[in-house]
């Protein structure tokens, strides 16, 4: 029981930054290759205003938050939106924000230095017993947020006037702006959002194993591996590939050892991927003659 | 009416020389110049591989005596070595087949550690193991190809990044490989350094000992000078053209007779070989492995190499590997480093930050890499003065296309097909979900004619004719082709079969040139062997030069004579639908489906296409047109088939169809007049207006 | 007060397209633009909404110069295009689709709501009204694009091919329908189109591209009975 408890709880943070991942490509078609550096960005930013005593933790969360969030409408703008240009073979973009993740990474190695810095901001001591395990409270804050964030998402674009506009978009960028709404806006919209919650689950994880250049790095390949798993075009998506994905990789190592475990989360992801290439709960792209 | 004939000096020999001779033998310009252009062809091949053998001894030179000042150079070359091989496999197929895969770094350190493993721990023979390693490198491409052959864009590059991080937790963390003590290490071999491999009683030195002559360099830049005059083989071969026409459209490769699925696997494998080969390369050159050179940095290096240089060209990752090796060995960027550190002391850019800044810059500046943006530059020049020698100016605007069609360039299907029935289909159904698009369709063509199919939007004609060429497979019924059941067959088997189709919105390689897509028409595009590709036999030069003038000839027959150099994307919408009536002709079809072949077309282009499809017929094709230009359909048609809501609404004459009363209530709107001679269907918008 | 394109010159990188084309709309007034393949028809209506950037000339809608303006703020100042095959969002409803249409309105949407006429003289798309997009035929789909268009209250229409792909039945549907558009909205319509005879039977005034530049221009009457335009685009003998 324990290893499926933690999974889930695991996968849940994954299922965050998954959230992301699906975010900027329903809209965008673009999935940023930095967002494990954008985990860092909002830890430290938060860092940074920690001793603000007049500042009350909301407020530095939201610092951080805001900081990764504006990056990331930033980098939209600036280094992917002008590689997206060339059409559905275009993958420019991907290039691209693999190359702001090593300036990212570079750059808050030599400001910061490589070690982990304690980062108390949003730290939630103590543990929950639930179904007879002790789950830390600090991760299942993040896997509630998740929980929380990924119903808040799939509400909006169901219900509301920007939900349309942000599915419009996703279907066909051009026509939209026919419609009177410029897709750069909704782009750059969903990076701020996206890059938000990176920040955001940076900032909650450093307060477990403190905030570091590289704490991003691995989250990055299972939140990439669990959006994929889950579908990228779905917003529920990754709640369903963390869920799994946390699972089978906390039951493998626990059965085999750690290397075991995210061995068997990454061939989870081929399995899937052979099985129905777009994902768990992803649409199958038409060809059209 | 339509063969209006223009004087112009390649238009000189067009009536004079029409099927002068037997099977593609007698096209272009004769047999004395088919000669010189093989010629020429193998002069350039030769002068070529020569020029790369040449470089790749020239750059050893420096360490033939084996001093100790010449060691950093030869592991500088070593090292570029390494890269050329692994990105030139890696340009394969982001530069070709537009597969971005970012996990090169992975099946090069299969390669290093593979090679290095079944040496020492397996104790095999050094070369066995090299062999080995690079078997093993196939092996996994093959099972990740496979895995991923469905997908395409980020999926595929996310998986492939997924393995590399893979691969290289497994060296970081597999206690075989000796972890951070580096692989071989002393707590398990004794020694850090790999032995010199001896084969035929030479023995290859790594360049590391002064005074000893790093005799390794030579086979090291002798496979790398091989491995790119390969490559180019490959790359000019109809091989090669398989890859860009999957980059481009994997549907359409298919319809062009290439197995897709195969072909995949296939350049994925020689990638990963050619991946892991450079591992091989690092190995041999410098006899110890560490776990952490092999990160995601790495992986991500081979694609810069491939995108600084030029994807998609054949000396692109060759000198953006050199670049890259440079520079990040050089003091350059330490410098730059430096420089920074003037200013602030904590805000600066390193190695790895600088190399990202160079790959952003090279997006903004150089997006077709140093050699892509060269030859942007100079090509064009080079196209210019070959057309100003024949005497034409290629140009968009003017004349040309369907409404000069050359009728008298029609040549007869190489393979005749008897008398009779030819496409038979039978109860041929399929559903969508719910909705029944095609319902239980009978449907007869026989060999030489043209059987229309029309009927309203969603009838089911588009659907149809996917059924038969195999994009969708049909949920009942069977499809009879030439006595062979093509039922549910890939479009690959039934362009082999001998179905050439052309699409509702033309299907074309919008970058590449006129006759580019012509060649790529032919059935060599699916049909040639790997080996043939790289090793180029003497057959090779001389079918080429026979598709060329047969490429010719079919541009001549639609109306393009003058645009084989323009780009396909540049051409009008009219002479994009002639273009690829001829790329269907090349396939050396026996029957061609045509959906909507006058859609968009101007009145007097719609003539000249019923003329063009007139004379194929004379010749011995059949033809299957969904159409709906009534006055088309009416000139040229010798069978009508009315399709409503998936099913037969009515069959027979062209005459007796368009009279038909269920016909006219469906579709047309008033009975079809055959002595109006509209572009526009047979329907006006305001009644009593119409003269 | 008129949609004025003033030798606009635009067109992709190595081919240059339009070459000094001046075109007028007025409110109200149906205007076809009737020309060969590649002459540049496509390209005239991407660039008046902004799609394709002018090198030079101008567009002016109502006096102000929109040259310059994004595509999605030409589009909110009321100038609306219905695409080349139609290009409704096809994972959205029938219903979805014209509500972006209505968003676009924004504050331009005042007194009669167009839309109800059209949907009850062509039920149809009241029928589909929750269905996928992508379900609906050729024909149905173009209702659904001009009433996506109309919903916007468009003071200029601009309409790329309206009648591609469609069957004989469903060109004079579509037709009848621009006509009634015409009628409800008061907007001034600037259809482009390939079946020449119908857009200037249509049509009040028109303008024949070729090669990128206006050859002729006048009462689309007279220019459907002359001899010039018979020949070339109405396929008479």
């Amino acid at each position: 029981m324990e290893p499926v408890i933690i999974g889930l709880v695991l996968g849940g943070m994954y299922a965050l930054l998954a959230q992301s991942f699906v975010l900027t490509f329903v809209t965008t078609r673009t999935l940023n290759f930095a967002v494990g550096e954008f985990v860092a960005v909002g830890a430290f930013a938060t860092l940074a205003v920690a001793s603000w005593g007049w500042l009350p933790t909301v407020g530095k969360i939201a610092i951080g938050v805001l900081a990764a969030a504006l990056l990331g409408a930033l980098v939209y703008r600036f280094l992917v939106l002008p590689f997206t240009t060339q059409g559905e073979h275009d993958v420019r973009w991907l290039l691209s924000t693999v190359a702001v993740s090593f300036v990212l990474l570079n750059l808050m190695n030599n400001v910061e230095g490589p070690s982990p810095q304690r980062s108390e901001t949003a730290k939630l001591d103590g543990a929950v017993d639930l179904l007879g395990v002790g789950v830390s409270k600090q991760q299942l804050l993040l896997a509630a947020l998740a929980l929380v964030i990924s119903l808040g998402l799939i509400a909006v674009t169901q219900r509301t006037s920007i939900g349309l506009v942000m599915r419009a978009v996703s279907q066909d960028p051009d026509t939209t702006s026919l419609m009177g709404v410029s897709p750069r806006v909704v782009g750059m919209g969903s990076y701020a959002v996206a890059m938000g919650l990176a920040g955001l689950a940076g900032i909650l994880y450093a307060a477990n194993v403190g905030a570091s250049p590289v704490m991003g790095e691995p989250l990055l390949v299972a939140s990439i591996a669990v959006a994929i798993v889950g579908g990228l075009g779905s917003l529920w998506g990754p709640l369903v590939g963390g869920a799994l994905y946390g699972v089978l990789s906390q039951v493998a190592s626990y059965q085999w050892g750690a290397v075991w475990g995210e061995t068997a989360g990454l061939l989870l992801v081929i399995a899937v991927l052979v099985w129905k290439p777009e994902g768990l709960l992803g649409r199958r792209a038409e060809v059209k003659l | 009416m339509s063969t209006v004939q223009q004087e112009s000096a390649t238009r000189s020999e067009g009536p004079g020389r029409r099927r002068a001779g037997g099977s593609g033998g007698s096209g272009g310009t004769g047999t004395p110049d088919r000669k010189q252009q093989v010629r020429a062809a193998l002069r350039r091949d030769l002068l070529f591989s020569a020029a790369a053998l040449v470089v790749a001894i020239l750059v050893i030179l420096p360490g033939r005596n084996g001093e100790g000042t010449s060691i950093s150079t030869m592991q500088l070359v070593a090292s570029m070595s390494a890269m050329v091989v692994a990105a030139v496999g890696l340009n394969l197929l982001v530069g070709y087949a537009k597969l971005v895969s970012l996990g090169q770094g992975g099946f090069y350190a299969i390669g290093a550690y593979g090679s290095a493993y079944l040496t020492l721990d397996a104790g095999w023979h050094p070369v066995l193991a090299i062999v080995g390693a690079l078997a093993l490198c196939g092996v996994v491409g093959a099972v990740t190809a496979l895995a991923t052959m469905r997908m395409r864009g980020p999926q595929f590059s996310v998986i492939t990044l997924v393995l590399a991080v893979l691969i290289e937790r497994i060296l970081n963390e597999g206690n075989a490989f000796g972890r951070l003590a580096g692989y071989p290490n002393f707590a398990q071999h004794d020694t850090t350094v790999m032995e010199p491999v001896t084969f035929l009683g030479i023995t290859f030195t790594p360049p590391m000992i002064a005074g000893e002559v790093a005799t390794v360099m030579v086979p090291i830049v002798v496979v790398t000078a091989i491995v790119v005059i390969l490559s180019r083989n490959i790359v000019r071969s109809p091989w090669g053209a398989s890859l860009s026409a999957i980059g481009e459209s994997e549907m359409l490769a298919s319809h062009l007779g290439v197995a897709v699925f195969r072909r995949k696997v296939s350049v994925f494998v020689l990638a990963s070989v050619l991946g892991g080969l450079g591992g091989v390369i690092a190995v041999q050159a410098f006899g110890h492995l560490q776990p952490e050179t092999f990160d995601i940095f790495l992986t991500i290096t081979i694609v810069l190499a491939v995108v600084f240089g030029g994807s998609g060209t054949v000396l692109g990752p060759v000198v953006g590997s050199v670049a890259i090796v440079w520079l990040e060995q050089s003091d350059l960027l330490e410098q730059v480093t430096d420089l920074q550190r003037e200013v602030s002391d904590s805000w600066y850019l390193s190695t790895t930050g600088l190399v990202g800044v160079l790959f952003l810059l090279t997006l903004f500046l150089m997006p077709r890499g140093i050699v892509g943006t060269l030859g942007r530059s100079v090509v064009p020049r080079v196209r210019g003065a070959v057309a100003g020698r024949r005497g034409t100016t290629p140009t968009n605007e003017g004349d040309g296309g369907l409404d000069d069609v050359h009728t008298e360039d029609v040549r007869a299907p190489s393979h005749p097909t008897p008398d009779g029935v030819i496409l038979s289909l039978r109860g041929l159904g399929k559903a969508f979900g719910g909705l029944k698009a095609v319902d239980r369709m009978d449907l007869d063509v026989e060999h030489g004619s043209i059987h229309a199919i029309i009927g309203p939007n969603g009838a089911g004609k588009s659907t149809l004719a996917n059924l038969v060429t195999g994009v969708y497979k049909p949920s009942e019924g069977t499809a009879t082709f030439l006595d062979r059941d093509i039922t549910g067959q890939a479009p690959h088997l039934v362009s082999r079969a001998g179905i050439g189709r052309t699409f509702q919105t033309p299907q074309l390689f919008h970058d590449e040139t006129v006759l580019e897509n012509v060649l790529a028409g032919f059935p060599d595009t699916g049909r040639t062997p790997l080996w043939a590709a790289a090793l180029k036999p003497p057959s090779r030069y001389r079918r080429d030069a026979e598709m060329h003038a047969e490429a010719e000839r079919l541009l001549e027959l639609v109306g393009l004579a003058h645009a084989g150099d323009l780009l396909a994307g540049e051409l009008p919408y009219g002479k994009q639908r002639a273009l690829e009536i001829a790329r269907a002709l090349a396939g050396d079809p026996s029957l061609v489906v045509l959906d909507e072949p006058a859609a968009g077309l101007l009145a007097t282009e719609t003539a000249g296409l019923g003329d063009l499809l007139l004379t194929l017929k004379a010749e011995g094709y059949s033809l299957v047109v969904v159409e709906h230009h009534m006055d088309l359909v009416s000139k040229v048609a010798d069978q009508v088939t009315c399709m409503e809501q998936g099913r037969l609404l009515a069959r027979g004459s062209a005459a007796e169809v368009l009279a038909d009363e269920r016909v006219v209530a469906a579709y047309l709107g008033k009975p079809f007049d055959e002595n109006e001679h509209g572009a526009a269907p047979a329907a006006d918008t305001t009644e009593g207006d119409d003269q | 007060m008129s949609l004025v394109v003033e030798k606009a010159e635009s067109g992709y990188d190595r081919n240059p397209i339009l070459t000094g084309v001046s075109v007028r709309v007025d409110p109200g007034e149906l205007v076809a633009v009737v020309g060969s393949n590649g002459a540049g028809k496509t390209t005239l209506v991407r660039t008046i909404v902004g799609q394709l950037a002018l090198r030079s000339g101008s567009v002016t809608l109502e006096g102000a110069d929109v040259s310059s303006l994004a595509t999605h703020k030409r589009a909110k100042q009321g100038l609306m295009m219905v695409p080349e095959g139609r290009k409704l969002f096809p994972r959205l409803t029938v219903g979805e689709n014209i509500a972006l249409g209505r968003r676009a309105a924004g504050k331009r949407a005042t007194g009669e709501d167009p839309v109800e006429a059209l949907l009850e003289a062509f039920p149809v798309v009241k029928e589909r009204w929750g269905q996928q997009a992508s379900l609906l035929s050729g024909g149905e789909q173009q209702m659904v694009a001009l009433t996506r268009a109309v919903a916007a209250r468009p003071s200029y229409l601009l309409l790329d091919e309206p009648s591609l792909g469609l069957s004989p039945l469903k060109t004079l549907d579509v037709f009848r329908l621009i006509e009634l558009i015409r009628e409800r909205t008061g907007a001034g319509v600037l259809l482009v189109e390939q079946m020449a005879d119908q857009a200037l039977a249509a049509a009040d005034r028109a303008y024949v591209l070729e090669h990128g530049r206006i050859s002729m221009e006048g009462d689309a009457a007279e220019l459907r009975a002359s001899d010039e335009v018979r020949r070339a685009y109405l396929g008479a003998a």
